[in-house]
């Protein structure tokens, strides 16, 4: 065992052209405490990726607990003792799932036992004061909470090497703190363990042992945080850091000159909020707000995280309407939806609002577009705010592709575009580096005093709100304080804002969270051997149930899927069965009769007494193209009896009478067809019985018998019932699962599979399981249907067709993942497997169309899905009779399919991001 | 209605439907090899029918009836054996079943009345009952034939009718042009639904419909920049499919007006987007979606006319699903793509398809904001 806990070396990562990465050589010893320190886009997150191994290594080495990362098995068993925070707000955590429930999830995939779980959460959960709220929506807690819960996550397996990324951004200072003092007691109690964190807020990092400086994807700077401080002769880490820097990236080192604000007289406000107050249900987000704000002012808003600032913002920009109270903008209520106000607002919301799909530069120009930037000034405007928001290096990349703080620039850049007279921005700094925040504000500051530009903006960062002209403390709805900055802080005889701050929210009871000392002491105590059942058959199957679990009780959380799980199928049945039919019915036809004789009268009065076809009168004027009334009046068949018929028939002449049949539905002109010559026929033998021709002798001795079996009746109820049956268990789970793993990759909860010692076949299966038993209970919801609504029975073993089912069920799920796993977007999930799958159940499978009259390749094709072979045994247990025996080789093929897919899906799916 | 507004948003969303090569790729494959395998492989005429021989006589006889059995109606028969016979029926292997007796030839000639079976998988509903029609004639023909031979023949004389049949608009009344036309009904409906519907859910889930709101546009311009961008993006792939898939590659003449054709489309596009757009206001997130979406389009696709006719429905329900688009958009279709209507004949269907899609927008727009305040 080397001395460090992590060695790099000549590492390189690129994201296409963008060099991330270039060349980083880093070791880290164990049990120490590292901050990595750096502006946006700098490669911290890449690196910290690389190291915990949850990113394809490309190019250098990188030892982590002495196992090289690029070697699988190593991975594996590096992820029972690494663990990894990944950046963003509870970006691992499942919204729909309780703190408890989340908690057990990542306990249950480090394999530890039910005594060591409990003993394990108990203690985390009370060390982060989460315990009252144990039972709460993950996604219903405040930013702050959820990143205590994700750390309680990385932390419940006692790793030895802990890589937080960015775990503090956009949570507010109270929450902050009591983040960090958790996590030092957490050191304290265990020596051992080894972190490793990086952070836009330097003054944290100096907390840590040793510091990390980097800068464009190199390393400038690493030694102990004192040493640092000290050799640059700062008096503090962001002192320090700042001087290490290249000279351009430094930002105001020496502080801001803010003119001081002068309001306009007599100027009516121009954000004017009167008693505001939104209700979500139960719960006031926010209650009883107002507030005026002066042109030209820059008004901060400060608060804990979900204290309803952004739903504030929101009914000020007229996303939200408030549930009672007023909001008025430059003097016009903001429900109006006034477009020429809107023209005067800039808002950047918080979580990152503009499109995936554009590219930097695009994105501005949709901007400058809609907000009518004359077209000769387009260019030159977006040229400028790339150069101010330092973008024209990406302006060619997409939003993914970059970072956090990259893409906060670019939606202020898109903020500010189009020189609004307002801008509304909520948290417009969070995971913006320093360099690039000093910027930010050098720029509203201009902007507030020279253009007179309001600005109404919510930040976490202290020295911002010190910024601000008038700042508003929020608490839970409501406004605790209004005033300048330093009215306030005097007003708590505090040295810095931040702890007036914290004062005054700690008058506030519930927002004091104390934690006893003892608990945060147990917490940290280490306890090995949580993965004692890791390998085995056990443990493997454990994990499987594990996330089996955690999929169902997400999905029994959504009831409109539940409901349409259950009862889509139930609706298609119902409706299809009633709109399909191979039932013959009556088409209408007409008659040119051209010989008006009794016979050809004759003639017609047969074809009128079918049943199955109702003579329409032609008619009286217009054209008598056959062609034309066929698609006129919607006739199936124009019969047309030439001038001297009657006569041509006494005389066994043959006279040629012609059928004009609509062939467009061929099967329906089939039937005609074999009417029309039947008809004929029997017209035939009537003439001859009743008149003078001369008669015909019997057929001689012989006939053809046709032995119709399984459906005697000709009804195609029983045969059109297990055809819809079979596309319904074909499609549905199908239809399900393809959403699985694509919709974790886009909310990012993937992650889980990547840092647990979970395998991907594990996580496909357990993946699946929910699927197969929602749709097991549709199947049986469906074979009632059959049996005692519609009256098909079920001739032959229902086991038999129960196992089909099963089967059927599990290949179409797992085709489901497999095309999950292939694409990229949630839509191309969803029509990618219906396209696929819809051509082969529905044409291929033998439901419509005989399978066996299909062309060689087509059956191939048809034989890779389940359809058709689902199909033999649906429609051999209903209709034909069928038991287990006649099946084996159809269930082996079936277990084939399922066996293929999920290998196949194993392989596409990497248990590392690019 | 700003109109530039709505060419910008309407850019953005063509170049990003665009943007996804996956999606792109299935929808080529959609407009392609989908149409044109399903279309060669469905055959709702007897076509390729499958047929198994129990021949008990092996005689002349049986011999020249199984080699009159000939394609494209039939595949080449094979002989199988007594005991495979049931299996096979079972496991859908054929369809028909020929079982000549012991001794039929002869039996024949000293007129002894001998019985031949067709044995027919009744379950096979598109070729049972006129294949077992077509095979009886053939047998029946074959055995005119013989005897005429052994009683060294005199032709009865008979009265008859002449009775020529003229298949209209399909000559050879070919299912490949009939699924040709229905596959691109189906697929382009199935792609305007998912696309246009999805386009609404991927702002929400993202969260840039929040920040479009802000911007000064409204919220029909949003919606309708999408059906435009739905409209031209598919349009263009089914008229593609139409030129390159259904007529070049299948060699199906398209018999009227390429340009009513494609107004039609358009129109039914809107429509159908609009209904995409509607469902989406309805449904939160995408699982929820895809969902929604599958019952919607098979039942709308099944009850459509364009697989079976509606004339098969009952009554009632024929009438009421006039209201659904897909309905009279099939019809419009047929009509245009092979009966080679003029907008007198198809005009109805038209007006129908707008103005269903008028109602879907409208309940999709009144919906719009009330969705976004339901999130927060």
């Amino acid at each position: 065992m080397s001395d460090y806990a992590v060695e790099t070396s000549g590492v390189i990562h690129r994201y296409g052209t963008l060099e991330a990465l270039r060349g980083v050589d880093l070791k880290i010893r164990r049990g120490t405490s590292t901050g990595i320190v750096g502006a946006d886009g700098t490669g911290k997150s890449t690196l910290l990726s690389l190291i915990a191994g949850i990113k394809i290594l490309q190019q250098g080495t990188v030892l982590t607990l002495d196992q090289d990362i690029s070697k699988a098995a190593c991975r594996y068993s590096l992820s029972h003792a690494v663990a990894i925070m990944p950046q963003g707000l509870g970006r691992n955590l499942y919204p729909t799932l309780s703190v408890l429930e989340n908690l057990e999830f990542h306990a249950r995939l480090f394999g530890l036992s039910r005594r060591q779980r409990e003993q394990r959460m108990s203690i985390l959960l009370a060390a982060t004061s989460l315990t009252p709220f144990a039972e709460r929506a993950a996604g219903k807690l405040s930013g702050g909470m959820k990143q205590k819960l994700s750390l309680c996550c990385a932390l419940v397996h006692s790793p030895e090497l802990l890589i937080l990324d960015e775990p503090t951004t956009g949570v507010d200072p109270l929450s902050r703190r009591q983040f960090w003092n958790l996590l030092r007691i957490m050191r304290n109690e265990d020596p051992d363990m080894t972190v490793v964190v990086s952070t836009a807020y330097i003054d944290e990092a100096e907390g840590f042992e040793n510091t990390v400086v980097m800068d464009d994807g190199r390393i400038l700077a690493h030694a102990q945080t004192s040493e640092l401080v000290r050799e640059t002769g700062s008096r503090c880490l962001e002192e320090a850091y700042l001087k290490i820097l290249p000279e351009k990236k430094r930002g105001k080192v020496e502080g801001f000159v803010i003119p001081p604000f002068v309001p306009e007289e007599n100027q009516p406000p121009v954000i004017e909020a009167e008693n505001l107050s939104k209700n979500f249900g139960k719960f006031t987000a926010v209650d009883n707000v107002s507030f005026r704000i002066a042109r030209g002012e820059i008004f901060g808003f400060l608060g804990s995280n979900g204290c309803g600032k952004s739903t504030t913002m929101k009914m000020l920009t007229g996303l939200l309407e408030p549930s009672s109270g007023t909001a008025r903008i430059m003097g016009s209520p903001v429900e109006s939806g006034d477009i020429s106000v809107r023209m005067r607002v800039g808002y950047m919301s918080q979580a990152f609002s503009l499109y995936e799909e554009l590219t930097v530069r695009a994105n501005l120009r949709l901007h400058a577009q809609l907000y009518s930037i004359p077209i000769s000034s387009q260019g030159r405007i977006i040229r400028e705010a790339m150069d101010r928001f330092e973008l024209t290096a990406v302006a060619r990349e997409y939003p993914s592709a970059l970072s956090l703080g990259v893409r906060q620039r670019l939606q202020l850049a898109a903020a500010c575009l189009h020189n609004p007279e307002i801008l509304i921005l909520d948290e417009p700094t969070s995971g913006v580096d320093p360099a690039a925040r000093d910027m930010f504000w050098d720029y509203l500051i201009r902007l507030s005093r020279e253009d007179r530009v309001t600005i109404f903006v919510s930040t976490h960062f202290m020295n911002e709100a010190a910024r601000c002209d008038r700042i508003s403390l929020m608490h839970r709805g409501r406004v605790l304080a209004v005033g300048k900055p330093e009215d306030l802080r005097r007003e708590k005889n505090e040295d810095t804002l931040e702890k007036a701050f914290i004062s005054f929210l700690e008058e506030q009871q519930d927002a004091v969270e104390e934690v006893p000392e003892d608990q945060l002491q147990a917490a940290g105590r280490r306890e090995r051997g949580g993965s004692d059942k890791s390998g085995g058959l056990f443990y493997s199957l454990f994990i499987i149930y594990t996330f089996a679990v955690r999929e169902m009780k997400e999905l029994l959380r959504d009831p409109v899927r539940i409901f349409f799980a259950l009862f889509g199928a139930v609706i298609l049945v119902l409706t299809a069965v009633h709109g399909i039919s191979f039932d013959l019915s009556t088409m209408p036809f007409m008659v040119i009769d051209q010989d008006q004789t009794h016979e050809s009268r004759k003639f017609i009065k047969e074809f009128a007494g079918s049943p199955y076809l109702t003579l329409k009168e032609l008619p009286e004027s217009g054209s008598t193209d056959p062609e034309y009334l066929l698609s006129r009046y919607a006739v199936r068949l124009v019969i047309e009896i030439p001038p001297g018929f009657g006569r041509d028939l006494l005389r066994h002449r043959k006279p040629e009478v012609q059928f004009h049949v609509d062939a467009v539905f061929p099967s329906v002109s089939n039937n005609i067809v074999s009417y029309a010559g039947g008809i004929t026929e029997q017209y035939l033998r009537h003439e001859m019985e009743t008149s003078s021709f001369p008669s015909v002798s019997g057929r001689i001795g012989y006939s053809v018998e046709p032995r119709f079996k399984y459906n005697e009746s000709f009804d195609s109820v029983y045969v059109i019932t297990p055809g819809l049956i079979m596309i319904a268990m074909v499609l549905f789970p199908g239809m399900m699962t393809a959403l699985g793993v694509v919709r974790e990759k886009e909310l990012g909860t993937i992650s889980n599979l990547y840092t647990s010692p979970a395998r991907v076949y594990q996580y496909l299966i357990g993946k699946q399981i929910p699927y197969i038993i929602i749709a097991f209970i549709c199947f049986l919801q469906l074979c009632f249907l059959a049996v005692f609504i519609l009256d098909v029975p079920v001739r032959g073993s229902f086991g038999a067709l129960c196992l089909g089912a099963l089967l059927a069920i599990t290949a179409s799920s797992s085709f489901g993942l497999l095309v999950s796993c292939f694409v990229r977007s949630q839509i191309a999930a969803v029509f990618g497997t219906a396209v696929l799958s819809i051509v082969p159940s529905i044409n291929f499978s033998g439901f419509m169309f005989p399978a066996s009259s299909l062309e060689l390749s087509q059956q191939l094709i048809s034989k890779t899905f389940p359809g058709c072979w689902f199909q033999l045994i649906s429609l051999g247990t209903f209709t034909k009779g069928l038991g287990f025996g006649s099946f084996i080789h159809i269930y082996g093929m079936l277990l084939l399919l399922i066996f293929s897919y999920l290998a196949l899906a194993v392989l596409m799916l990497k248990k590392q991001e690019r | 209605m700003n109109f530039r507004n709505l060419f910008v948003l309407t850019r953005k969303e063509i170049r990003s439907v665009l943007g996804d090569v996956v999606l792109i790729a299935l929808m080529v494959y959609f407009f392609t090899g989908a149409v044109y395998t399903s279309a060669r492989g469905a055959a709702t005429e007897v076509r390729n029918a499958s047929v198994a021989i129990l021949d008990h006589d092996r005689s002349e006889l049986t011999g020249s009836i199984v080699s009159a059995i000939l394609p494209p109606r039939f595949k080449t028969p094979r002989y199988v054996s007594d005991a495979d016979a049931d299996w096979l029926l079972d496991m859908a292997k054929y369809v028909f079943i020929i079982d000549f007796p012991h001794d039929l030839e002869k039996n024949l000639s000293d007129g002894k009345n001998p019985e031949i079976a067709i044995i027919v998988d009744a379950t096979a509903m598109t070729h049972a009952s006129a294949g077992t029609g077509y095979l009886t004639r053939i047998i029946e023909e074959e055995i005119q034939r013989y005897l005429q031979k052994i009683h060294l023949g005199h032709e009865l004389p008979s009265p008859g009718v002449d009775v020529v049949i003229r298949n209209r608009f399909n000559p050879n009344a070919s299912s490949i042009w009939h699924m040709g036309v229905t596959q691109i009904i189906g697929n382009l409906s199935l792609l305007t639904l998912i696309l246009a519907g999805a386009a609404v859910i991927r702002e929400r889930e993202r969260g840039t419909i929040e920040h479009l709101l802000v911007m000064p546009v409204s919220s029909s311009e949003i919606a309708f920049s999408k059906i435009i961008a739905n409209v031209l993006v598919i349009l263009a792939f089914a008229l593609g499919s139409l030129f390159f898939v259904v007529h070049g590659a299948l060699d199906i003449p398209i018999q009227g007006s390429v340009l009513l054709f494609a107004a039609g489309t358009a129109c039914y596009i809107f429509s159908f987007a609009a209904l995409g757009i509607m469902l989406a206001t309805l449904a939160p997130h995408m699982p929820q979606f895809g969902l929604l979406c599958i019952p919607v389009y098979i039942v709308l696709y099944l009850l459509s006319g364009a697989m079976t006719p509606l004339d098969n429905m009952p009554e009632t329900l024929r009438e009421y699903i006039q209201i659904s688009p897909t309905v009279q958009y099939s019809l419009f279709t047929h009509q245009v793509i092979f009966r080679n209507a003029g907008l007198d004949i198809v005009g109805r269907n038209l007006l129908y398809i707008i103005g269903v899609g008028s109602c879907f927008i409208i309940v999709a727009l009144l919906r719009f904001r009330s969705m976004l305040s339901k999130q927060g």
